[in-house]
């Protein structure tokens, strides 16, 4: 039994981002606290000492973030965490973290909106909020966690794609999946590979022996890393820059670099594909759920098939870039998806539906209560 | 009698500060030490004190697909607004266990077993009102034993951080009062 209860623990999905989060070597996180993402906050001050890192409590949102990206910038992976009202106050940064090529992950566990909203009520209602975060709007990749075990694997997953990339990465919870505790068997968590940004070791790839902070050979490349402070010199700059990193308006190498911190997210978009997949054949139905609703979406899957009907259905864990590749092979046979979200609108429906024309895509969306499922199977035929 | 599944949801419910969440919690980690899967889901308002508070508590031996639950095998439930709210959402045949010391109006189903525990009375004969929630807990496992009573006092030292460790006899007194309250109650019940 005392085998059986090193490796079992109760955990919730904030605990487990921040120990994800730990795994992938994360060195610095700042943070505001914020219902429902404070469990995330909490860990991180309790742990990060003790692992050799930093945790701050910023005076606020503006300041966590802008912390973070400073601390990523000297070298160090970092992350903050945060709700729909925090991350108002984040986007400015998100964009300079964006446009600065720096890579920083941001914990975001949704709750009822708008503005402060429902502190304490669960809400998948920030997805658009995020993803559209950009002037310009570039893609932020955006993983999406059902439980306790996927928060750590996520969370490290968003440290490897931001520091591969050089970009900003969401890890983007609920407050069900965040605040729900859950057994968790350290055992059967996957092996994870932990990478971290490429760097220069010296001098040399710019004019004059300088380091060109921003340059790629090729738009989808992603450019080395040189730390601000240290030996060798550097220029980071949020306005539009050429290779360099020197301000320019709209010469052909700056439009280039505005393209390339695009393309560098598309050239990787197949790989960061992510789904768990449970396809029936003969199935005429497929639900499509992310976060606490892939939850019900299994009980309705679980109830549906013991019923002797058939059904298939995808639990998406990145969210974006769209798995577009692992869903369109998931459709065949397929007349019908079914998208359930907590939220009135139907944000994730709106991107699928620009995707696939031949069958019906409806909604299942409720604010202010949970979905069940019983109504997602009234949706599915 | 067929052999199914231990699949139990419990909805436990009351106002912010009685112990509703912690006394779920021990239940799912009770439920963890004896192997099963377990899943505790927190709600509770936006107040700092006062505002009620309720935690959804699943044990089960097969994995838990989701862990929202609508309707409950077994509520436990603290006070009036709870009771109110909840009595309806018990299972036919379920159970509704209640601190019966607040208690205006009673519960008045007839197809669920109710159970009133005045617990927040023994809690104040026991000399310490805030042992209240364990005492409700000692009576679900008196009326249900969904896990074994040795189970949730390896919990409680789990639960408890240690400079709380002197409280531990003080809570297992509870939580086996609880017990004999409930046995009692369905003993007069049975008559």
């Amino acid at each position: 039994m005392t085998d059986f209860l090193s490796n079992v623990r109760i955990r919730s999905g904030n605990q487990m981002v921040a120990e994800g989060a730990l795994r992938a070597g994360c060195k610095f996180f700042a943070g505001y606290p914020i219902t429902p993402a404070s469990g995330i906050y909490k860990t991180m001050i309790d742990m990060l000492p003790g692992k050799g890192g930093v945790a701050l409590s910023a005076p606020d949102e503006i300041s966590a973030l802008a912390y973070c990206v400073g601390a990523s910038l000297r070298g160090q992976k970092a992350m903050t965490a945060t709700s729909g009202p925090g991350w108002a106050l984040m986007t400015e940064t998100v964009q300079y973290a964006l446009m600065t090529e720096t890579p920083v992950v941001i914990a975001m566990v949704q709750r009822l909106g708008p503005s402060t909203g429902g502190a304490t009520q669960n809400a998948q209602g920030d997805v658009l909020l995020v993803e559209n975060c950009t002037s310009g709007g570039y893609t932020i990749p955006v993983f999406t966690p059902s439980n306790p075990v996927e928060c750590y694997e996520l969370t490290h997953l968003a440290f490897t794609w931001s520091e591969l990339l050089r970009t900003p990465v969401v890890v983007m919870l609920d407050k069900e999946v965040g605040m729900t505790s859950e057994d968790v068997d350290y055992m059967r968590i996957h092996d994870l590979t932990t990478l971290s940004r490429q760097r220069i070791a010296q001098s040399g790839n710019g004019s004059n022996g300088n380091v060109d902070t921003y340059y790629f050979e090729h738009p989808e490349d992603v450019p080395s890393f040189v730390p601000v402070g240290g030996k060798i010199k550097t220029t980071v700059t949020g306005s539009a820059h050429n290779k360099a990193g020197r301000l320019q308006k709209n010469s052909p190498e700056t439009l280039e670099v505005l393209y390339h911190l695009q393309k560098k997210i598309d050239a990787n978009a197949n790989q960061m594909e992510l789904v768990k997949r449970d396809v029936e054949d003969g199935a005429r139905t497929l639900i499509v759920s992310y976060g606490i609703t892939a939850r019900t979406a299994r009980e309705a899957v679980r109830r549906i098939r013991k019923n002797a009907e058939k059904v298939s259905w995808l639990n998406v864990l990145s969210l974006f870039p769209v798995p577009e590749n692992k869903l369109r092979n998931s459709l065949h046979g397929i007349e019908r998806i079914v998208i359930p979200e907590e939220n009135f609108g139907g944000q994730y429906r709106s991107v699928i539906e620009t995707l696939f024309d031949d069958q019906d895509i409806v909604g299942v969306n409720k604010i202010g209560s949970m979905i069940t499922p019983d109504e997602i199977i009234a949706e599915v035929v | 009698m067929t052999k199914e599944m231990l699949n139990e949801e419990i909805i436990f419910a009351g106002f912010g500060g009685q112990g509703v969440l912690s006394m779920g919690m021990v239940l799912a980690y009770a439920g963890m030490i004896e192997k099963r899967e377990v899943c505790w889901m927190p709600s509770y308002g936006p107040e700092m004190r006062g505002g009620t508070a309720n935690c959804i508590v699943i044990v089960s031996e097969e994995s838990i697909s989701s862990p929202i639950v609508t309707t409950f095998d077994t509520a436990v439930v603290l006070n009036q607004p709870s009771l109110d709210k909840f009595e309806s959402a018990v299972r036919k045949d379920g159970i509704l266990i209640y601190d019966s010391t607040n208690i205006i109006n009673p519960p008045t189903r007839e197809d669920i077993t109710i159970v009133p525990i005045a617990a927040s009375t023994e809690a104040v004969k026991m000399e310490n009102k805030r042992i209240m929630n364990m005492i409700v807990l000692g009576s679900l496992l008196g009326v249900k034993p969904v896990v074994a009573v040795e189970s949730v006092i390896e919990a409680l030292r789990k639960v408890l951080p240690e400079r709380h460790h002197k409280l531990l006899p003080l809570n297992e007194k509870a939580i086996r009062r609880g017990i004999e309250l409930a046995q009692a109650d369905s003993a007069v019940e049975a008559e």
